[in-house]
């Protein structure tokens, strides 16, 4: 990697584009994979129809994060890649979205991919406490 | 019977006979002779002058004389006296007569005064021909009574006659105007008859133009179907081929993918790789590249194969429609050509028919003119007819007055 770039992997989940650090992603799955490991809605939303999984390494092992299309990597300035500003840190809930990648003088998200899967593993398991008080 | 006009010419009393005349018997014998040819002119107031003559046989001559001379001018007084009698009687009976027939009462019997024989011969006929007089006005007032009713009979009739003659005229006259017409309408008929005859020609001609038409309608329609099976066939070998191609796309799609998503952690990996994995992220990238524009092209097939399937299902469809359409059209060209085989019978019935009524209409139309002809000479006659009906009407009218006029004349003579 050159002085004062970065790579990032950019993926489309929804209408949304998005941008995750390559180093957060050990490998990009096939559309076939087993569905049911993978993690499909998260806080980006769910996918339309899945053509691809980002697969993610995790504290508890790799996690499949299914999107809807991966772009393809992307070289860009480090320059470009800012820290989301403390105000709308403050505003979202999730906090997998570390920063801003700005492409084409527009901004598009740039997801911690390990903290958007633990954040809905969380949530899940939440519910399933939940889901079993209730019971 | 002496004749009454030889009643006595001269006054009465008596003459003397005349001296004789030159070269007659002279004296005494003269006298006698010249009273003797006075009697002999009926002059039998003539008597011989005894006293002058001197011979007494000559006096017994002339008192003979004049003796028979009295007895002949008494006789004559006498038949004189009894022809007066008879003609009395004649002329009563007359009269009588005369007045019964004036009067007309022929019921009673001639009353006469006279008696007289010489009459009763008379008498017996003037009976009779009063019974055959009677006898004649009996069966005259019968006759009048049935002229009377016969000429009102007849009267009748010939009123009834005149006007069944004027009627049969008004009508005769009518059916005359009618003949006329239906002359005129068996010559429009000719004429159209002829007209139909010629368009039925037409038709005919055209009509068996449709017949061929159709023949190669049929034709056509049989093409069609093998065109349609054919096309059918070939849509179907068409869609199989395009099936195939499908499934040879998804097999490239697929491998398009897979190389996609291979060039996918290739350039991840030469991204982690940092600056010795930036000539595998450029092989990578151009690997990638490729997959894409593989998956476009593949796409792109996808796109034409799904139009390739929807213009095939199309033409599939058509070509069945065609097949149907074939069929049916088969079917309609057989069904017309039935109709037309029919209308084409038709047709030739019509013409024929067409110049029967033409030649039938000729015929008619003369026969037509031949009863208009005949129509007018009946008319003809039957306008004299209608003049004789009046002139009889007039004749029996004439006659029942003449009839009534007799049975009036008639009764005058009372019979009963």
């Amino acid at each position: 990697m050159s002085q004062g770039t970065a790579e990032i992997l950019m993926f489309q989940v929804g209408a949304r584009v998005y941008a995750a650090q390559v180093d957060d992603v050990r490998r990009i799955a096939p559309a076939d994979w087993d569905q049911a490991g993978a993690i499909a809605a998260t806080a980006l939303g769910r996918p339309f129809d899945a053509q691809r999984g980002i697969v993610v390494a995790c504290p508890g092992g790799d996690q499949i994060l299914a999107v809807d299309q991966v772009l393809g990597v992307r070289e860009v300035a480090e320059a470009d890649l800012r820290p989301l500003p403390p105000l709308a840190a403050q505003c979202l809930a999730s906090a997998a979205v570390t920063g801003l990648a700005i492409l084409d003088e527009a901004p598009t998200p740039l997801l911690d991919l390990a903290t958007l899967i633990q954040e809905e593993l969380r949530g899940r398991a939440a519910a399933t406490t939940q889901g079993r008080h209730r019971a | 019977m002496p004749d009454r006009n030889a009643t006595p010419r001269r006054p009465a009393g008596r003459a003397r006979a005349a001296p004789p005349k030159e070269g007659a018997p002279r004296g005494e014998v003269g006298l006698i002779v010249e009273a003797l040819k006075a009697h002999g002119h009926g002059r039998y107031d003539v008597r011989v002058d005894v006293g002058a003559l001197r011979d007494p046989a000559m006096k017994e001559i002339g008192r003979g004389v004049n003796a028979a001379a009295e007895y002949a001018q008494a006789s004559m007084r006498e038949a004189m006296a009894r022809i007066q009698v008879v003609s009395q009687g004649v002329d009563e009976t007359i009269e009588a007569m005369v007045k019964l027939v004036v009067q007309g009462d022929l019921t009673g019997e001639l009353r006469l005064g006279v008696s007289d024989a010489a009459l009763a011969p008379l008498i017996a006929g003037v009976g009779q021909v009063m019974e055959t007089l009677k006898k004649f006005v009996t069966e005259i007032r019968e006759a009048a009574l049935q002229l009377s009713s016969s000429s009102a009979e007849v009267l009748a009739a010939a009123t009834q006659n005149e006007s069944s003659t004027s009627q049969q005229a008004s009508a005769i006259h009518e059916t005359t105007a009618t003949m006329e017409e239906l002359k005129g309408a068996s010559h429009q008929i000719a004429e159209n008859a002829q007209m139909v005859a010629g368009i039925a020609e037409q038709t005919l001609g055209a009509g068996k133009q449709g017949e061929g038409s159709i023949r190669a309608f049929m034709d056509s329609m049989e093409k069609v179907k093998r065109n349609a099976v054919e096309v059918d066939d070939a849509i179907s070998k068409l869609s199989r081929r395009v099936e195939r191609i499908g499934t040879v796309v998804e097999v490239i799609d697929e491998i398009a993918d897979r190389s996609d998503l291979l060039a996918l952690n290739a350039a991840l990996e030469g991204a982690k790789a940092g600056e010795a994995g930036r000539g595998f992220s450029i092989v990578a990238a151009e690997m990638r590249r490729l997959a894409e524009n593989v998956m476009e092209s593949t796409k792109e097939i996808k796109n034409l194969i799904t139009e390739i399937r929807e213009a095939t299902h199309a033409a599939k469809e058509a070509a069945d429609g065609n097949k149907r359409m074939a069929a049916e059209g088969e079917k309609l060209g057989g069904a017309a050509m039935g109709s037309v085989g029919g209308i084409l019978s038709g047709i030739q019935e019509t013409s024929d028919a067409a110049r029967v009524i033409h030649l039938a209409t000729q015929q008619q139309r003369t026969a037509t003119e031949q009863v208009v002809q005949s129509m007018s000479e009946i008319e003809e006659v039957t306008r004299q007819a209608q003049a004789g009906s009046r002139q009889a009407t007039g004749a029996a009218a004439e006659l029942t007055k003449l009839a009534e006029r007799l049975a009036e004349l008639v009764k005058r003579f009372r019979v009963d």
